[in-house]
């Protein structure tokens, strides 16, 4: 743990570090450019640094709250497989266009009690990763599997996967199995997916599927005697404002 | 427009301001929780821009007394927080849009427009027509009107569409197209808006429109001629 503690504390500094001197070098850059078209791209480009920045320190602030425990997570019946048909809907043409195929495998019903939206968020920080951490033409599946009082959602690949020694480190914050910027991120996509299980009492764990990953969020099923007593959750109106 | 901008950092305060007055908007800016509940009280503004944490005072309380002494003026909160919950508290509380610290000035201006306008248009109607086009949202299909043909949308195509209809003429974000559309509180870092404005695209390229414009850096806008 001490040790996690210390590699987060070393990555953090070094996450914030590198985009600060990025975006310190570029309006160096700009100050110096006569050319206003030239000037506002380094502009620009220093605004993105920024809003990095800002995402890597919210998606932090959000892992550290949620390990706390200090923040209050409404939760609500939510039907798994009208959530996953949602994001593999929302997903599908992106990674489609970007040379991957998706496909979703369920055999409802599947509802669970947990917070629609944090949940949302970390199926969709999985199949961001799967799509990031893949080379082109690989296949993803979304998978429900409903197992007695566990529900378990599933993302895989049929990709490279990770050394096996990597494995457990994985949702660690910051850890990233490929060295460098490439591909980009922050190494927190999966810690914060780890938080938000543990948060509603589930379990993340990281598979080799050899060949591929397979990323799995087990949930307790809600109760026999539970189930059809109110409407799943779905986004709520306030979110949704068309 | 009369601006109300209520905003507590001087830097912030003074830059969103700057820019406001530049785009030809009248802006009073006020720092202080308390004041700015009775600045709204005392006079009509056509929009206010407020601040979640304020000192004296903070924003959502004097959203809610505004509400609740009648007082209709749209608002749109600002907070350093992004939390979903934390969204709906906000809108639950009478804000009409609720934008997250950092954001771009033209993201500010996109939504100040899109809030104003929202309160002019009818958002119960079945049917939106714009630029040759009439939206069903309903059976989720468009129609070129003078061509008497239709196309099927997805759901997030036709989503997308009536978003940019409602604000014709005006810039529609793409992360005011994420929240509104697929109801995500954040950015997911795959490429969704882009894809599905594509195939938006083509469809309508079917009737030979392309009323869809893309600015870049700023967002996206339905262009009527």
């Amino acid at each position: 743990m001490r040790e996690e503690v210390g590699y987060a504390s070393a990555a953090l500094a070094h996450d914030l570090r590198t985009p600060l001197t990025r975006i310190r070098t570029i309006l160096d850059a700009a100050l110096r450019e006569d050319d206003r078209v030239s000037q506002r791209d380094c502009i620009e480009r220093a605004m993105a640094g920024c809003d990095d920045m800002a995402e890597l320190l919210g998606s932090l602030l959000r892992i550290t709250e949620l390990k706390r425990g200090g923040i209050p997570l409404p939760k609500a019946d939510v039907d798994l497989v009208e959530l996953c048909t949602f994001l593999h809907e929302a997903f599908e043409p992106a990674i489609v266009d970007g040379g991957r195929t998706i496909s979703l495998c369920c055999d409802g019903p599947a509802v669970t009690r947990a917070n629609r939206a944090l949940l949302a968020q970390t199926v969709s920080n999985l199949l961001d990763n799967a799509q990031l951490h893949t080379p082109i033409g690989t296949n993803i599946v979304l998978s429900i599997v409903a197992e007695e009082a566990v529900l378990r959602i599933g993302v895989s690949d049929d990709g490279p996967g990770v050394p096996d020694t990597v494995l457990n480190r994985l949702t660690e914050r910051f850890y990233r199995a490929t060295p460098g910027r490439s591909p980009p991120g922050h190494g927190l996509g999966l810690s914060l997916a780890a938080a938000v299980a543990a948060a509603h009492g589930a379990d993340l764990r990281v598979f080799n599927d050899g060949p591929g990953l397979r990323v799995v969020l087990s949930l307790a099923s809600m109760p026999d005697d539970r189930k059809g007593a109110q409407p799943p959750a779905r986004r709520s109106a306030l979110v949704h404002q068309l | 427009m009369q601006i109300l901008l209520v905003e507590d950092d001087p830097e912030t305060g003074g830059a969103i301001k700057r820019h406001l007055v530049r785009a030809g908007h009248d802006v009073r800016l006020i720092a202080d929780g308390h004041a700015a509940a009775v600045a709204g009280a005392a006079r009509r503004f056509d929009v206010a821009i407020l601040d979640r944490a304020l000192p004296s005072r903070d924003g959502l309380t004097v959203l809610q007394s505004w509400r609740a002494a009648g007082l209709t003026v749209p608002v749109l909160l600002l907070t350093g927080m992004t939390r979903v919950e934390e969204r709906i508290e906000g809108l639950t509380a009478g804000a009409d849009d609720y934008l997250s610290k950092p954001f771009d000035l033209g993201e500010l201006e996109a939504r100040l427009v899109a809030i104003t306008r929202r309160r002019s248009v009818e958002t119960a109607t079945p049917r939106l027509c714009a630029g040759g086009l009439e939206l069903d949202l309903v059976q989720r299909s468009v129609i070129a009107v003078d061509q008497n043909r239709s196309v099927k949308l997805l759901p997030r195509e036709c989503g997308m569409l009536a978003l940019l209809i409602r604000n014709s003429g005006t810039i529609v974000t793409r992360k005011m197209l994420i929240e509104a559309v697929w109801g995500y509180a954040f950015d997911p870092g795959t490429n969704i808006v882009e894809s599905h404005m594509c195939r938006l695209r083509t469809k309508l390229a079917g009737f030979g429109l392309e009323p869809i414009e893309t600015l870049r850096g700023l967002g996206y806008r339905f262009a009527v001629s």
